[in-house]
């Protein structure tokens, strides 16, 4: 399934809260432009491992690679390598769009005033609504944005988890088509979900349980991957 | 650190944004304030008036119109002790007579011709007063006080003997008037100007400062607390998914927290400058006291702040960030005297008072106001205050958890 050379390595993450163990002996490769999927029931982990990859939360056992760099030793890497949109917005609530955009794009690569007005921010709807305040906004106007935070720094790694939670298809969609435009540049995506649309985005797809990643079929269908969420047939 | 800088800045941009919406909250306080002040001045400080219905009205019937005896009427006429309590009418003889059967007047005094010099020189004239026929126990006190008078001018009048006696037993009585006059002269000076011969010390509940300027700056320090309350209802604090993706692009939670000390700073730095600006325009304070007010302010203002961030930080929900606000608003003002005066509150109280930083930042506005040396030292405390509560922000977001 590799497309392009590896861009992250994961060898053997373990992570427990307490007596419990979350993430068991997690491994997993990608490859540049490719797009995993990782779905897995409520509590199963998933947020843990994207939370750890992005260097919130330091696993206990492990080792991470990004681009040959041991980012677990290297943390000042982890915000020049890799985008995370967590479940819920990253953004300050009290300040407009243009505001919030102005505060992560202040060392980036990009030029904001261009990228609103025909790049990539452009195509994510967000010059509709930039001088709204973040708090005013729709949950798919606030992820879009979120996704704009995630990728100022021109990252090689993406990290979205949910990212469709709760949107509507239009919003869906405008998301989609920006990561496909984004992997299409050679960025690397890891997405928590369980919307059919993003599935099949997937060049690989995992499903986690008991701690561990388990590779299943990349064409799966929702209702194939619930079977093997919940452990009962085969896909 | 740019985006650091750019945070900071947009935390200002934030603050002075709401600024329009907080204008109604910070003149409610103020006015609650002032009310505090005022009804405590009006409590604490004003002798009970009496209304003129109330004075004890005096009749005076002077047939002398000597020097001494005009000087004698404008003192007593102007004295406060005197015209607080008696309302004292100079008239003709008949219409006092008359006054005084319609009980209009308690009594009616009438000074004879040459009474002064006659004192003056130990002749003992008579002063008739005559009291109404219903003056009951006011006329048993003001003959109580006419029995005072006549024991001290008897007092006065052997003095008198004793010059008499003294120079006639020297042989030199030839010097007998001059040396009495010029007696006369200091005696009559030194007991009817007497306030001049005593130290005017006003003692009060509230120390240093008057009760007005005390429970202004207490005031102060209770409207800064109070619009902490404002300010938290009108701003959102970070969600912890904003303030772990800054850590991961290399803005820490310390940098965040300076950030937001910043912009919760600016709106109290903007009120503050204006009200004092306001009070020096008014002409209650010189520009040079508004300057220096204004500078002593910004270690109080910086507490405070750090005090309302701190808040924010341990209670993510609205409604207990201003209970907690209002509730350390109100405690710290009594402890410290905000309510009632630290004289009056009992030892363990103003003990506890001793330990908060509201008593800190009374003292630092009480120092510059007085112009005494306590200053730098209350600055110092109050950045100390600050950095303790920065540190406690700190390890709370750090720990992820909210207490």
């Amino acid at each position: 399934m590799s497309r392009g050379k590896e861009i992250l390595q994961m060898k053997n993450i373990r992570k427990r809260f307490g007596r419990h163990h979350v993430l068991n002996g997690v491994s997993l490769t990608c490859s540049e432009g490719s797009c995993i999927g990782i779905a897995g029931v409520n509590g199963s982990g998933k947020s843990t491992l994207l939370s750890v990859i992005a260097g919130i939360q330091k696993p206990d056992e492990g080792q991470i690679y990004i681009d040959g760099i041991n980012i677990l030793k290297n943390k000042k890497y982890i915000g020049k390598y890799i985008g995370y949109v967590p479940q819920e917005n990253p953004l300050i609530e009290d300040l407009s769009v243009n505001d919030n955009l102005k505060l992560w794009y202040c060392d980036s690569p990009y030029n904001l005033k261009e990228e609103l007005e025909k790049g990539f921010l452009r195509s994510l709807g967000i010059n509709e609504f930039q001088k709204k305040a973040v708090k005013k906004l729709s949950g798919g106007m606030k992820k879009r944005v979120s996704i704009a935070a995630a990728v100022h720094n021109a990252p090689k790694l993406l990290l979205l988890d949910e990212p469709s939670a709760a949107l509507d298809l239009i919003a869906k969609k405008t998301i989609r088509d920006y990561l496909k435009e984004y992997m299409s540049e050679g960025g690397t995506v890891i997405i928590v979900t369980h919307d059919q649309e993003e599935l099949d985005m997937c060049n690989e797809l995992y499903v986690i349980s008991e701690g561990r990643l388990k590779h299943i079929q990349n064409n799966v269908r929702v209702e194939g991957l619930l079977r093997e969420i919940s452990g009962r047939g085969q896909v | 650190m740019k985006r650091f800088a750019v945070l900071t800045a947009l935390e200002i941009k934030k603050s002075i944004k709401a600024l329009p919406k907080l204008i109604p909250g910070a003149i409610l306080m103020i006015i609650i304030v002032l009310v505090i002040a005022l009804g405590a001045k009006g409590i604490l400080s004003d002798k009970p008036q009496i209304d003129d219905k109330d004075k004890v009205s005096i009749g005076v019937v002077c047939y002398d119109d000597s020097k001494m005896m005009e000087l004698a009427k404008r003192i007593l006429t102007s004295t406060k002790s005197i015209t607080e309590s008696i309302h004292l009418t100079f008239m003709e003889e008949k219409r006092a007579e008359e006054l005084l059967e319609e009980n209009r007047l308690m009594a009616v005094i009438i000074i004879p011709d040459n009474v002064v010099s006659d004192i003056m020189t130990g002749k003992n004239t008579p002063i008739d007063i005559r009291f109404s026929r219903n003056a009951g126990y006011e006329a048993a006190a003001f003959k109580e006080i006419a029995d005072a008078a006549v024991n001290f001018l008897a007092s006065a009048q052997a003095g008198i003997y004793s010059v008499y006696d003294f120079y006639n037993e020297n042989n030199q009585s030839n010097y007998i008037d001059d040396a009495l006059d010029r007696l006369n002269e200091r005696y009559i000076k030194t007991v009817l100007l007497r306030e001049s011969f005593f130290e005017n010390t006003q003692v009060v509940a509230t120390g240093d400062l008057d009760v007005m300027e005390y429970y202004c700056v207490s005031g102060i320090v209770l409207f800064l607390f109070l619009f902490g309350i404002n300010s938290v209802t009108f701003t959102e604090g970070y969600r912890r998914e904003a303030i772990v993706s800054l850590c991961i692009t290399g803005t820490g939670i310390g940098r965040q927290h300076i950030s937001r000390l910043c912009g919760i700073f600016i709106v109290y730095a903007v009120f503050v400058t204006v009200i004092i600006a306001g009070v020096c325009a008014g002409g209650y304070i010189d520009i040079f006291m508004a300057f220096k007010l204004i500078l002593s302010m910004v270690p109080v203002l910086l507490s405070v702040s750090s005090i309302i961030l701190f808040i924010q930080v341990l209670v993510e929900n609205k409604t207990g960030q201003v209970m907690i606000i209002f509730f350390a608003a109100v405690f710290q003002s009594f402890v410290t005297g905000g309510f009632i005066p630290e004289l009056m509150l009992p030892k363990a109280v103003t003990g506890v008072g001793k330990f908060t930083p509201a008593y800190y930042m009374i003292e630092q506005i009480k120092a510059v106001y007085m112009g005494s040396g306590k200053v730098l030292f209350n600055t110092v405390t109050l950045a100390a205050i600050t950095l303790v509560f920065m540190i406690l922000s700190y390890v709370c977001t750090k720990a992820g958890r909210k207490v």
